[in-house]
This record gives C-alpha cells, sequence and structure tokens, in this order.
C-alpha cells in the first residue's frame, strides 16, 4: 500500500490526502479539512494517485 | 500596555528590539483575517526578502476577534538572530553552538513570582479559542498553534523533553497534536503507553528568542539548560497547575497550555502545511485534552510561519552538524543549512582542504549528523557557502558525477520528506573541492586587485544614471 491516499470527501467532493494507517486502523476516521465532515476512509471515494510518496 | 521584566522574555526583547530597530518591527492595527490573510502579507514580505518583526493587533479568526495580539517572523531573520548573539550572518551557526555548549542550569521559582501565573484558568474556564490562532495555508483543516513547545518526561529516567510539534486546535479544550515516529516525544509517548497511562504534557510558547532556539537543539545537558546557555542566564521554570509539582513549565511564557494525551487514543490531525513547503497529509494521531491554561494578563501569541523564511531549526541543524564534523575534520570553517533546502535538507560546508580525503570525510559526518540532512555540499574555502550563485558555480565547476558523489540508500530521513518512501531515503554528498595541494586546479578569472581598486563605478556612471538601468532580477 502507498504511503499516502488520495480520497474524496463523500460531502464536498473535495479531494485531500491521508496516511495509510487510515486503512489499516478499523477505528480510524478522516476528517475532511474543506467541509469538515468526518467520514469512514472505507466508505469514501479512494483513487490511489502515486505510490510510495507521502 | 504589556508589562516588562528585567528578565529576557518576550515582552522585554520586543521593547527592547523596537527602542533600538524601530523600522523592523511592524504593528499592524488594521483588522485581518487569521485564516490565510496573514500568511498572504507575510508571503509578501518574504518575497521583498524583507523579515520585520509583526505584531498584529487586530485578527479575527475562526472564532472571532481575539483580544491578544498576534506576533510573527520573529523567528525569520538571520541578520537580526545574530545581532541578539553579537555576532555575524555568516557565524551565527558556530556563535550558537558555543553559547548552547556552555549552557545554564534552570531555576525554579514560586509560582506568585511567574508571570505566567499571571491568569490561571482551569475547567469550564479553559478557552483555546481565545487566541489568535492562524490558518495558515489552504488545505490546513484549522487555526494551528506553531511555536508551542510540547513539553513532557520520560516515565523511566524522569528526564524533560520539549521540542516543537504543531498543533490543532479543535476547539476549547482540545488539541490534536502531530508527534511523529523519529522524535522524542514520541519515545515517550510509546512508554507512557507500555505502561496504559496518560501522559502529562504542556505546550509553551512565547519566549525570548534565544530561549526558543536555545530550547529546540539537541544538546547533551538538556533543553532548558541550553535555553539558559543561549541567553546568558537560567530560564526560570515553575511548577504547573494541573500536573503535578514535578511538572516544571517556563515561568516567562506568555502562554502555558496543560493538559493530557489519553493512551491509545488517537484521531484524525492534519493536513498541515509543513516545513518542506508541502501540505502533509493528514494522520491518524494522539490528542491533548487540556485542563489548565496559564498565561500573562495581556499575552502575545507568537506563530512561527512554517513553511516559510524562519531559521529555528536551521540553526539546530548547523550546531549539530559543526560540533561533529569538526571533529574528525578540524578544517572545517563554516557550515548553513540554507533555505532553499527547506532550512534541514541541505547542508553546505566549507574546509580549508589540505589533503584528499577530507571532504568525503566531512560529507561522511555531516550526512550522520541529524536524520533530516538529506544531501550534503562540501566546498573550498574560496566559496562563498552563503551565496548560493557561488555554491551553484562550485558544483557546476569542481564536481563530476561518476567521481564526486556520494550515495548511501535506506537510511532514516525526514518522515515529512514527499519524496521519500516513509521515513526511508537515500542520503547524497556532493564533494564540490578541488583536488588537494599539491594537485593543481585551473585559476578563478580575477581582475587584478591593484585594478579593480583603482577603477570606480562613480567616476564612470554617474549614481542617478546608474539607477535608470533597469534592474536584472536573474542577472
Amino acid at each position: 500500500m502507498p504511503r499516502v491516499i488520495y480520497i474524496k470527501c463523500p460531502e464536498c467532493d473535495r479531494e485531500f490526502y491521508v496516511g495509510r494507517e487510515f486503512f489499516e486502523i478499523d477505528e480510524a476516521y478522516c476528517h475532511c479539512p474543506f467541509c469538515h465532515r468526518e467520514f469512514n476512509p472505507q466508505q469514501a471515494v479512494v483513487r490511489i494517485k502515486f505510490a510510495n510518496v507521502g | 500596555m504589556p508589562q516588562e521584566t528585567e528578565l529576557k522574555d518576550l515582552h522585554y526583547f520586543l521593547s527592547q528590539y523596537e527602542e533600538t530597530c524601530p523600522d523592523d518591527v511592524i504593528h499592524i492595527e488594521r483588522e485581518i483575517s487569521g485564516r490565510h490573510q496573514v500568511t498572504a502579507l507575510a508571503t509578501q514580505l518574504e518575497r521583498e526578502k524583507r523579515f520585520p518583526i509583526l505584531v498584529f493587533h487586530n485578527v479575527v479568526n475562526d472564532w472571532g476577534r481575539s483580544q491578544y495580539p498576534l506576533v510573527t517572523f520573529i523567528m525569520s531573520s538571520r541578520r537580526r538572530l545574530a545581532g541578539l548573539m553579537d555576532t555575524t550572518i555568516e557565524k551565527v551557526g558556530q556563535e550558537f553552538c558555543r553559547r548552547i555548549q556552555q549552557g545554564i542550569k534552570p531555576v525554579v521559582i514560586a509560582r506568585s513570582k511567574a508571570p505566567v501565573k499571571e491568569v490561571i484558568e482551569t475547567g469550564d474556564e479553559v478557552d483555546l479559542t481565545a487566541f489568535p490562532a492562524l490558518v495558515h495555508h489552504e488545505m490546513d483543516p484549522g487555526p494551528y498553534l506553531t511555536a508551542g513547545f510540547l513539553t513532557c518526561y520520560d516515565p523511566d529516567t524522569g528526564v524533560v523533553n520539549s521540542a516543537v510539534h504543531r498543533g490543532w486546535i479543535k476547539g476549547k479544550n482540545e488539541i490534536r497534536v502531530y508527534i511523529s515516529p523519529p522524535t522524542h516525544n514520541f519515545n515517550i509517548l510509546k512508554k507512557h503507553e507500555a505502561r496504559g497511562e496518560d501522559m502529562r504534557v504542556a505546550y509553551w510558547m512565547g519566549h525570548h528568542p534565544l530561549a526558543i532556539l536555545g530550547c529546540e537543539a539537541h544538546a547533551t545537558g538538556g533543553h532548558f539548560e541550553a535555553a539558559g546557555g543561549a541567553m546568558g542566564e537560567p530560564m526560570r521554570l515553575v511548577p504547573s497547575e494541573t500536573l503535578g509539582d514535578d511538572f516544571l513549565v517556563p515561568a516567562d511564557a506568555e502562554v502555558v497550555i496543560e493538559g493530557i494525551i489519553p493512551c491509545g487514543q488517537r484521531r484524525p490531525e492534519g493536513p498541515f502545511g509543513e516545513y518542506t513547503r508541502y501540505s502533509g497529509p493528514q494522520r491518524w494521531h494522539p490528542f491533548i485534552k487540556v485542563t489548565a491554561i496559564t498565561r500573562r494578563q495581556e499575552p502575545y501569541w507568537h506563530d512561527v510561519m512554517v513553511g516559510h523564511t524562519h531559521w529555528l531549526a536551521s540553526f539546530q541543524t548547523e550546531v549539530g552538524a559543526f560540533e561533529t564534523i569538526k571533529k574528525s575534520v578540524p578544517s572545517l570553517l563554516d557550515v548553513y543549512a540554507p533555505m532553499s533546502g527547506a532550512g534541514q535538507f541541505h547542508l553546505y560546508l566549507k574546509i580549508k582542504k589540505t589533503t584528499d580525503g577530507q571532504s568525503r570525510t566531512a560529507l561522511l559526518a555531516a550526512l550522520n549528523t541529524h536524520l533530516l540532512i538529506k544531501h550534503a555540499f562540501v566546498f573550498d574555502d574560496d566559496v562563498n557557502i552563503f551565496d548560493e550563485k557561488e555554491v551553484l558555480l562550485a558544483l557546476a565547476t569542481r564536481f563530476q558525477g561518476d567521481r564526486d558523489l556520494m550515495v548511501i540508500k535506506d537510511c532514516l530521513g525526514p518522515s515529512l520528506d514527499p519524496s521519500a518512501e516513509e521515513a526511508v531515503g537515500t542520503k547524497v554528498g556532493f564533494d564540490c573541492t578541488k583536488p588537494a595541494p599539491p594537485t593543481r586546479f585551473p585559476q578563478r578569472l580575477r581582475v587584478p586587485p591593484e585594478v579593480m581598486e583603482k577603477v570606480k563605478l562613480e567616476d564612470f556612471v554617474r549614481q542617478e544614471q546608474l539607477l535608470k538601468v533597469p534592474y536584472e532580477p536573474y542577472g
């Protein structure tokens, strides 16, 4: 798994990136820095844009 | 009016400095948003290569207008920091090294004598949103404290650690904190968690710039002792309000935020615009439940403009490097961690090369000085390492890739480096020196000195004529 993963907020559709630990820890949830929605990263649109780049 | 003391603290520094250098302190009374606008202003000054101390008296952030002034850019002028140590821009790293090696042990004073105890807020009184914390860059999720020293105690040794860590102010009494794995504070947190214990912590911020520089240094005597050495007087400490009498914090800080990091608990933190000049990813990291805020009546909120010019970490890098390299290469003359390397990734060395092998020895030592140093460059004593045109010319004319490049793969490196995998990366040394004597090397161009001395520009071109000639920014 890459070090950093781009995800898209399900509320505002804007992209940001998170560490891979969000996909390794069950209770981890993301916080959209733009609209402040908190969401489960597994349910977000996930797009791996680049590998091994942090 | 802010109170003054005779001791070295931020209030004392600002009043003294403004008296001696009034043009280098700008007070901004006009209302400005703490969301990106302060950073926009700072960015424009940075492009102008001007770094006055900026004091904002009317910051409106996400929670409204703060009644406290915000001060930033204090650490952004190498010239100013050199002046505080009575030295030059070139020698300030070495002078700083000398000062912290002569550390002065801190002293403990009574709560009643501590300026930072003028106001004590606990329980429901705690309100971090009262401060003018900034949202610096586009992807930052909220206001951050950027000049806070996160302080904690090693549960095994009792040794205190105090280092700058960014903190996202998430509300009245919560701070999400980024504690990256290679740091001492991370190791201390893991020790607490292995015991199943919460970790007592305190953020302190706002102090004399020399105390801040000293405390950030990795000195053998400890951070507070190094701060005393940098200042030339002991740092005054005082017991905390809610963390026990054995938990000491700087008595002359502007603000102290006390709290606990709950054992094993994590929350999202970031993304955040970092010193690398990139936004780092959101992390699943610890948070602080704030138990008390102690402060001055009229505290300055000190901000470090992260991702822009500031010398806080660079000096630390230069100090460590100078001490270490000098042991194996005594002919080391200068070290410099330039802003073009984000203040930490690049290190320039100047040596008086007397024998072959010295330059590579210096590079090896430099790359091992600090895990944040990715690329080290070594130059001869005729190169001004503080002038990057000189540096790049030496790279262009004294360096051959197949001969002078040193590549060391799979080293521990900066965790925030956007090009590295995890915190593991490649360290590279560039030997940009000439062969040692007696081997000859072509002579640099020069006009005979007596001719340079004789021919004066003003004798041939009038000053007013010269000023009309267009300035070439890339000349």
